[in-house]
Order: C-alpha cells, then sequence, then structure tokens
C-alpha cells in the first residue's frame, strides 16, 4: 500500500514537469505555427519523455524545470507541501535538519500530514483511473478487430473491409491498411499513401505509447491536451508529408478526400489510426496553404527545436551553495559557532565556541572540497557539526559524518576519508564541554518521555552533586549513589548537602560507580522530606 | 423482398458460394480459409448474414443460394433503375449510351430480348 503510494508519488512529480514542459511546447508551437508541423510534432518527443521517466541525464546551470532536484536525482514539486523529506538524512542530520525544517515550515505541517497520509488512497483511485481508460481502449479496438474480420487482401498489408467509415491502420507487429471497401480508386491512391507513411515514420507505435501515457497520467487534463495537440501535429505532419512526394495539384483531390472521409470524431483510444479523425477544417487548411519551406525557415525552426529539446530535458544542477558558502566564510562573519559531538558521553555532547577559537574553525571550514552527491547512504556512527550563526542572522550546519560525508546544509559532499578523519577528527573530537541545550535538536521536552525521582544531596561538588535516592524509589534498585549536573535548578536558595530534591531526568541510568543520569530536564527543590 | 445491399468482400464471398454451391458449411469454412483467409467463426458470422439478407439458405449444413447470381445482380440492377431512374429502363439505357454508344452484337441482343418481351 506504501509502495503504490510512493509510486504515484513519482508520478505526480513527473506530471507537474511535464505540465512545465507542454507549457513552453505550447507557446513555440504557436511561434512555429507557420514552419512545417514536423518541427512541431517533434517536440513533443520530450514532453513524453518527462511523462515517463523522472530522471535525465542532462543538467544546466540555469533550468527552465523550477523545482528541487531530490537525491535520486528526480524532480520533486511536492516538497513544498510536504515535509520529512527532510527526514532521509541520517543520524545526526536529521536532527539538525528538523531543527532548520520546523522553522521554515511549521505552517505547512497541518498539510503536509495529510498529504502523506493520503497517497495511498489516492493511488488506488489513480489505479482504478488506469484501468477504466485502459479497458475501455482494449474493449473498443477488440471491437474493431472483430468488424474487420471479414477483410479482404487487397496487396501486401491493404485490405478492403465492407464495414468501415474510414481507412485505418491496426496492429502492432505487423499493422495493416483497412481500407473502406467502397472507396473510390482515385481516392484510394492518397489514402494509401498517408497510411503508408504513418507505418514508415512508426506513428501507429508512438501513438499506443502516447495513449498509455494519457492512462498514466489520466488525471491531469494538460496532458489531455498535450494528446490532442501532439495527435493533431502527428496527422498534419504526415499529410504534408505526402504532398512533399507529389506535385502541386495533389492538394485539391487530397483535401477532396480528407473532406470526404471526414468522421468528425474524435476517439481516444491508443490505436488505430484512423485517416478520417479529428477535425478536418484545420488539416486542410494545412493542405492547402502548404509550400515548400525555405531553406531559413526550416534551419531556424530545426534551432528552435534542438534548443527546445536540450531545455525541456535538463535538471536543474543543484548549485552548490553550501560549498560555495563554506569556502568565502569568514572569521568576521560568524555570530556564534556552536559544535555538538554525538558520539561523546551527554555531557561532552555540546560547546559554544569562544571567539579566539573562531579563526581555527574558519581555516578547517574554508579548506571545505569535494563532489556534490545526489545519493549517499546511512551512515552508522558518530558526526560532529558546527552550528553558525552568521551576522546576517542566517543558521548554517556544516558537519562531519561518519568521516564519510561533508554535510553543508543540506548538501552532501564526497570530501574524502582523509581530509574528514584528519583535520576534523584531531581538533574537535574530543572537544565537547556540555550538555546539549534544551530544545536545541527541536524537540518539544514535554513529548519526551521523563521520569521523576526524589533524592538527598550527599554531596555538593564543582557543578556537580552526588544524591542518594529515596527509598520508595525505583532508581535505588538501580545504584544507591547518583551523580548528575547541577542544571535546571528550580530553588529559592543554594542547594546544600542533606537537602532533599526531586529530580526529573530522561529515564536512562548508566551503569558505572556513582551511578549517572541520561539527561537531566530538572532539579527542584523540596521544602521538607516527602512522607511516605 | 431480399437485401441487395453488398459489399466488396460480401460480394466476393456470395461468388465463392455461388461456384460452388452446394457446399457443406464445414468446406466452405475450409475454402474460405483458403481463398480469404478467414477464421472459421468469419465464415459462419458472414453466411448468417447473407442468409438474413434472403439470398443465401443453410439446411442443416448444407449451404445453397435461394436466388442465382444472375437473379440476384438482375434484381440488384431493378432496385437501381427504380432508384435512380424513377424505373424507366429507356431512360436508363438512355443515360448508358449517352457515355458509349452501342455496339451492333449489342443491338441484336437487345431487338431479340425485345421480341421475346413482346410474346409474353
Amino acid at each position: 500500500m506504501e509502495g503504490l503510494g510512493e509510486i504515484l508519488r513519482v508520478f505526480l512529480n513527473m506530471s507537474c514537469a511535464a505540465v512545465q514542459a507542454i507549457f513552453i511546447v505550447v507557446i513555440l508551437r504557436l511561434i512555429l505555427c507557420r514552419a512545417p508541423k514536423g518541427f512541431s510534432y517533434v517536440l513533443w518527443g520530450p514532453v513524453l519523455f518527462r511523462l515517463l521517466c523522472p530522471v535525465t541525464p542532462l543538467t544546466a546551470k540555469t533550468s527552465v524545470m523550477r523545482a528541487r532536484v531530490t537525491e535520486w536525482g528526480g524532480l520533486d514539486y511536492l516538497s513544498d507541501l510536504t515535509i520529512g523529506r527532510h527526514g532521509e538524512i541520517s543520524g545526526v542530520a536529521a536532527g539538525g535538519g528538523a531543527a532548520l525544517a520546523s522553522s521554515n515550515h511549521t505552517g505547512a505541517v497541518g498539510m503536509a500530514m495529510k498529504l502523506e497520509q493520503l497517497l495511498p488512497v489516492l493511488a488506488l483511485v489513480w489505479l482504478l483511473g488506469i484501468a477504466v481508460l485502459a479497458g475501455y481502449s482494449i474493449w473498443s479496438v477488440l471491437r474493431l478487430g472483430r468488424r474487420v474480420e471479414c477483410s479482404m487482401q487487397l496487396r501486401d498489408n491493404i485490405y478492403l473491409a465492407d464495414h468501415i467509415s474510414t481507412p485505418f491502420v491496426l496492429g502492432i507487429l505487423r499493422p495493416r491498411i483497412y481500407l473502406p471497401s467502397d472507396l473510390g480508386e482515385e481516392e484510394r491512391e492518397y489514402v494509401l499513401l498517408h497510411e503508408q507513411y504513418h507505418i514508415r515514420r512508426r506513428d501507429y507505435l508512438v501513438k499506443m505509447l502516447a495513449f498509455l501515457v494519457l492512462c498514466l497520467h489520466w488525471f491531469n487534463p494538460f496532458v489531455w491536451l498535450a494528446y490532442i495537440l501532439a495527435g493533431r501535429d502527428m496527422e498534419m505532419s504526415c499529410d504534408e508529408g505526402v504532398m512533399r512526394r507529389g506535385n502541386r495539384d495533389v492538394r485539391r483531390e487530397y483535401a477532396d478526400a480528407l473532406l470526404h472521409l471526414s468522421t468528425g470524431g474524435r476517439s481516444f483510444t491508443g490505436t488505430p489510426l484512423a485517416f478520417g479523425e479529428g477535425d478536418p477544417k484545420q488539416r486542410i487548411q494545412n493542405i492547402m496553404r502548404y509550400k515548400r519551406p525555405a531553406i531559413l525557415v526550416s534551419a531556424v525552426a530545426g534551432i528552435v527545436c534542438i534548443l527546445a529539446v536540450i531545455a525541456i530535458l535538463s535538471n536543474p544542477a543543484s548549485d552548490r551553495s553550501g560549498m560555495r558558502w563554506a569556502q568565502s566564510l569568514t572569521v568576521e562573519e560568524i555570530e556564534k559557532a556552536e559544535l555538538v559531538v554525538f558520539s561523546q558521553a551527554p555531557e561532552k555532547q555540546y560547546r559554544n565556541m569562544e571567539r579566539e577559537d573562531f579563526g581555527e574553525l574558519v581555516e578547517l571550514i574554508q579548506s571545505s572540497r569535494g563532489r556534490l552527491l545526489t545519493r549517499h547512504e546511512e551512515v552508522d556512527g558518530g558526526s560532529t557539526f558546527f552550528y553558525i550563526t552568521t551576522k546576517d542572522g542566517m543558521l548554517h550546519e556544516i558537519g562531519n559524518i561518519g568521516n564519510l560525508y561533508l554535510y553543508i546544509d543540506g548538501e552532501y559532499y564526497d570530501a574524502g576519508y582523509d581530509w574528514l578523519s584528519g583535520p576534523w577528527w584531531e581538533a574537535y573530537d574530543n572537544a565537547g564541554s556540555d550538555y546539549l541545550p534544551d530544545g536545541f535538536l527541536g524537540e518539544d521536552i514535554e513529548n519526551v518521555a521523563s521520569v521523576e525521582f526524589k533524592a538527598r544531596i550527599l554531596e555538593m561538588g564543582d557543578g556537580f552533586m552526588l544524591v542518594e535516592p529515596a527509598p520508595d524509589s525505583l532508581e535505588l534498585s538501580s545504584a544507591d549513589r547518583i551523580s548528575l549536573p547541577v542544571r535546571n535548578v528550580s530553588s529559592a536558595r543554594e542547594l546544600k548537602a542533606g537537602d532533599w530534591v526531586e529530580i526529573r531526568y530522561d529515564g536512562s541510568i548508566m551503569e558505572s560507580y556513582p551511578a549517572q543520569l541520561g539527561r537531566v530536564y530538572e532539579i527542584t527543590l523540596l521544602e521538607k522530606y516527602p512522607e511516605p | 423482398m431480399i437485401d441487395t445491399n453488398l459489399g466488396v468482400v460480401e460480394a466476393r464471398f456470395a461468388d465463392l458460394i455461388w461456384q460452388n454451391e452446394p457446399i457443406h458449411s464445414r468446406n466452405l469454412a475450409q475454402l474460405c480459409a483458403r481463398e480469404l483467409n478467414w477464421k472459421r467463426p468469419t465464415t459462419y458470422n458472414v453466411l448468417r448474414k447473407l442468409c438474413e439478407k434472403g439470398i443465401f439458405r443453410n439446411q442443416e449444413g448444407m449451404v445453397s443460394s435461394v436466388v442465382s447470381r444472375t437473379e440476384f445482380y438482375g434484381l440488384q440492377g431493378q432496385q437501381f433503375v427504380e432508384e435512380a431512374f424513377e424505373g424507366s429502363l429507356p431512360a436508363f439505357v438512355a443515360a448508358f449510351t449517352a457515355r458509349k454508344k452501342l455496339s451492333e452484337t449489342e443491338i441484336q441482343e437487345l431487338m431479340e430480348i425485345i421480341h421475346h418481351g413482346e410474346g409474353q
């Protein structure tokens, strides 16, 4: 069920990309309306690609596609609607990422959750639509096939059939041309030229592929528009192909035949390729106006097409903005620099760095290097992160993940094991000196499980205290002596030995002697010894 | 009144029957498979249609004609003259000969038919 939702997400993104592409092609078609329709027809190729393939080998500095690029190279239009995309980041960075993400997207959270939950359901509706459309097409093709069962071979792959209203091409491997048996000799000639041109150009396969795409993207009205327009371009470019081979006189008779055989209807099936489909007026206009194009017009149109194809097929490159920032960082820009080292014990995970240490830090950051990665793996193991607040109010994150990746503001770089495990490790692996401040990673204290117990202070030390858990507490069974830092104290006066306090912490006790607590949230002085 | 509308393909099929009647439907199917590349159900379907038009009959598998080929096309011609020339045979002949004059042999044949018709 979930997998289906993800597949739908991929298709939704492809559909969005295609809408941008279709928009471009529609505009270009208007510009190219005086040029041969063959060029317009070619423009639909990249649209088809965008509808079927989420990734492209081409990237461009400035791309016409306005979207984020995901880790695996596809375009992401839905991200603005969903958080939790950052959730794919592994390990520590998830915490940092979430801190940024939640501050930027708080408004979208409600809607984001909705979309994530809806996707599996929407996926079922999507499948239903595909089934209906494909089923209808298959049924109508079978029906048509039965009607031309009793046909008669004229020659080669051309057959005569009694009760059909328009000539058409039917078949995948060995396509056949079916002609109405009462078709006049002259008309027959033009029709055959037209249909054979279709077959030579493999249009019957293209149409089927296009219809398959239409089925998959049935929810997108722009795709329907594209299907109709592309169909017209296919027919008109075929008409032009027929006329190129003949002399000018052909136009009149050809237009007559077209008028005669026009069904006026538009069918939405993958096959067949019918002669009389669609709007005859446009085709006849195109035929009557046709003249051999000037070399200049063809050349210009060709160039426009090539440029358009490349543009539509190019994804935006991630701009390596993180690397650019890092390599140009200066000491003066730094307002505040905080170090977070997750591999250490809780009380050594954080340090708010002194200004005199900024120089060394900036030297390290400026030496950032590496290739931008579109793909990264989950890493087990520690990481070292700097949270740099600059004077312009921006918060940047730069970190070393498992000596494998250099992470800068959401981008992953391949900085090399030597550099990552060298200067980073030496300078900063053991540099934490404090607990993480509460809420640093965007966690909400209330939601985190906490446990309380009462204890008597045995000794007060330098920033630390030694306590003995109360007789009725569970903690006593784990340890009779617990050492904890003096922080988050709620008390009217200074604590001293002999005082009773209530300690709220995250519930984890480390086996040492004296025992140590995980994270201490609050220490409250109790007025008097609590009665059991 | 039989339906004399016959498509080109149906006419070919009808000719096969006229040339080979009386013929068992099974053999007819084999014949059509050879001549037209038709599957058996296709042959039966078209046969049924032509029987409904009143041209042929299928009695316990044996296919034979209700009207002969000449009779059929004669009827077709008659209907055509009805519709196109309001039943006037002279008008039809006039139109026919407007394009191409009659040859001596043809005039002779026509005279014999007219005399033959007079006698009845």
